[in-house]
């Protein structure tokens, strides 16, 4: 769900130089942290940032997922619990959304590194994150 | 975390099956969630998900069921090797370390267990994995079924350090394996595309652990090339990403050391800037881009990485790509890069990323990429997931052909059972291991029949 361009201006010479380090920074440093967070620190961290809550289950799948960007922001995704980064998103639909998430949208791989997720967990994992429930069917 | 103790006891099979037989599985309906590998751009309808929580459930629903599976590791694949119209199984839930032998220093994983989940648990017990990919993201079964691969001419890929593993074949079959007792079957069974059954339960080799340091540069594609060698055979990995439309390439090496960590700070934004970024060069003419990228590239300050092993050797991608990757036989390889360069400028093919050049050691599985007596470069092309890679990879792949590639079974290829028994001398073999485990075809969808049948 990292939706969103801003436009490209200035010289091209500088555009260039910002293009290759940032090519290099995208292909070899990427991200600072390499693990996986596991169910506990994660939902610790998280707690109170949502208006929404999980089931155990889904809680366990989304921390192993989703929490990999929308914890932190990385990679400009929006961060859980926090209603500014998810309003733009959110206007353009909750069904978009999960269409985003199922087939995948910018950087937001396809069904968010959960293969073991069901629609019916997305839609919950949307709502947790965005902290707003849903408003229109979804599927 | 499991503390020092013999791995494979009994505790440990124990706790791997559980006291209960429990998966969940989802029947096909209009609400079946649809299956997208990590780029988008393949994709199924299963029957539905297994998701067993135990081995001992993955065995029950196994023995218990007639129908087609494909296992999916993460869906990191651009090879159709999961799309299915019967069920998938999700093996997610089969992870962690289970068990390390202090003496043989090998460790046993889940076969569920990403690979950016090794490096910790291993690292407490002072450990390590010999090498490791560049992307982390891929379950170990997924990987090693694949014959995913590091960097480095005096490294094997990850399938070359398995040394037992269990199968629960398509019959239901328990099959506890090594190279000891597990004879052909193991050998088939380190690189089998998810094709002999489901892997649950990995034993690999491991070291002492240690830290790396990494350091990019930038280079003239000549330069690079005339130093490749003495510089593969005096760094532990060495690797180049050259650019196309410029004369320049990245230039990675990586070597053991003692320095404290170092991380460089990523900017938050750069995958942002980065697709902005490609977005507006796919924009420009590609003739137009040279002068851009040579014009700046003395700008670039070499960069430096510093830490354990794991943190170093792999990380996350989140920009979405589709891959082609061939490996070549060695003395091949500085010719082959060099033709696809100049075909793809020279057909004025649209495409930003870099190519990846590097050498891998020869090893000794059957279907593994670089099986045989020789050593291989691995090349690797790329195209930003969303934009045309057809075009590029069809350009591409027949130039590797021609100078004897074999392809990475987890990206991109359009071989079929005629060509790859040219290529493996065990090809046939492994054909018929599986015909024998597999004798009604569960395991096969349609990519895998035109590999094997």
């Amino acid at each position: 769900m990292t939706e969103g361009r801003k436009q490209i201006s200035g010289e091209p010479r500088r555009i260039a130089s910002i293009a290759l380090i940032t090519l290099t920074a995208w292909l070899l440093q990427s991200c600072t942290e390499s693990e996986v967070g596991e169910a506990g620190p994660l939902t610790a961290e998280i707690t109170g940032t949502s208006k929404m809550a999980l089931s155990a289950d889904v809680m366990e799948k989304w921390a192993r997922s989703c929490a990999q960007c929308h914890v932190a922001g990385q990679a400009g995704a929006p961060r859980t619990g926090n209603a500014e980064e998810w309003s733009p998103r959110l206007e353009k639909g909750q069904a978009m959304l999960l269409e985003h998430t199922i087939k995948g949208f910018n950087m937001m791989p396809a069904l968010g590194y959960c293969m073991s997720c069901e629609t019916s967990d997305f839609i919950a994992m949307i709502e947790f994150m965005s902290g707003s429930p849903r408003k229109e069917s979804m599927q | 975390m499991i503390s020092r103790r013999k791995f494979l006891t009994g505790s440990a099979m124990a706790g791997l099956f559980g006291s209960s037989c429990a998966f969940s599985s989802t029947a096909k309906s209009a609400n079946t969630t649809p299956w997208y590998n990590w780029s988008g751009e393949l994709s199924c309808v299963p029957a539905g998900r297994v998701v067993p929580k135990n081995e001992a459930a993955l065995v029950n629903y196994i023995q218990s069921t007639t129908g087609a599976l494909r296992p999916v590791g993460s869906g990191h694949s651009f090879s159709p090797l999961v799309p299915t119209d019967g069920h998938i199984i999700v093996i997610d839930q089969l992870r962690g370390l289970l068990g390390y032998d202090e003496k043989s220093g090998d460790a046993t994983f889940g076969a569920g267990t990403m690979l950016a989940d090794l490096g910790a648990p291993l690292n407490e017990v002072g450990r390590a994995m010999i090498n490791m990919p560049d992307i982390d993201r891929q379950t170990f079964a997924g990987a090693i079924s694949t014959a995913t691969h590091g960097t480095g001419i005096s490294l094997g890929g990850l399938s070359d350090y398995v040394r037992a593993l269990r199968l629960i074949t398509p019959t239901g079959k328990i099959l506890d394996l090594d190279a000891a007792s597990g004879g052909d079957v193991f050998e088939a069974a380190r690189v089998s595309l998810g094709a002999l059954g489901v892997i649950s339960q990995i034993t690999t080799k491991t070291r002492s652990a240690y830290r790396l340091k990494a350091v990019t540069t930038v280079k003239t594609l000549e330069d690079a090339l005339d130093t490749f060698d003495a510089d593969a055979a005096s760094n532990r990995h060495h690797e180049l990403f050259p650019f196309l439309y410029s004369d320049y390439t990245m230039s990675l090496s990586i070597n053991e050391t003692d320095e404290p960590d170092f991380i460089p700070p990523v900017d938050p934004g750069a995958d942002q800037q980065f697709r902005d970024i490609v977005d507006l060069w796919m924009s420009t003419p590609a003739m137009l881009r040279k002068p851009m990228v040579d014009s700046v590239v003395g700008m670039m300050e070499p960069e430096t990485k510093v830490g354990p092993s794991y943190r170093v050797l792999s990380n996350l991608r989140h920009n979405r790509f589709n891959e082609m990757e061939y490996a070549v036989p060695l003395r091949n390889g500085n010719a082959c890069l060099r033709e696809i360069l100049n075909t793809v400028m020279a057909q004025k093919i649209d495409v930003v990323f870099p190519l990846e050049y590097r050498y891998v050691q020869g090893d000794e599985t059957w279907l593994g990429m670089h099986s045989g007596h020789e050593d291989f470069a691995a090349i690797s092309i790329h195209q930003q997931a969303g934009y045309d890679y057809k075009t590029y990879f069809d350009i591409a792949e027949p130039i590797f052909w021609k100078y004897g590639g074999r392809p990475h079974w987890g990206k991109v290829h359009s071989l079929g059972r005629e060509q790859l028994t040219t290529l493996y001398p065990k090809f046939e073999d492994f054909r018929k291991i599986r015909a024998e485990l597999d004798p009604h075809g569960r395991m096969l969808n349609a990519h895998l029949k035109k590999l094997f049948l």
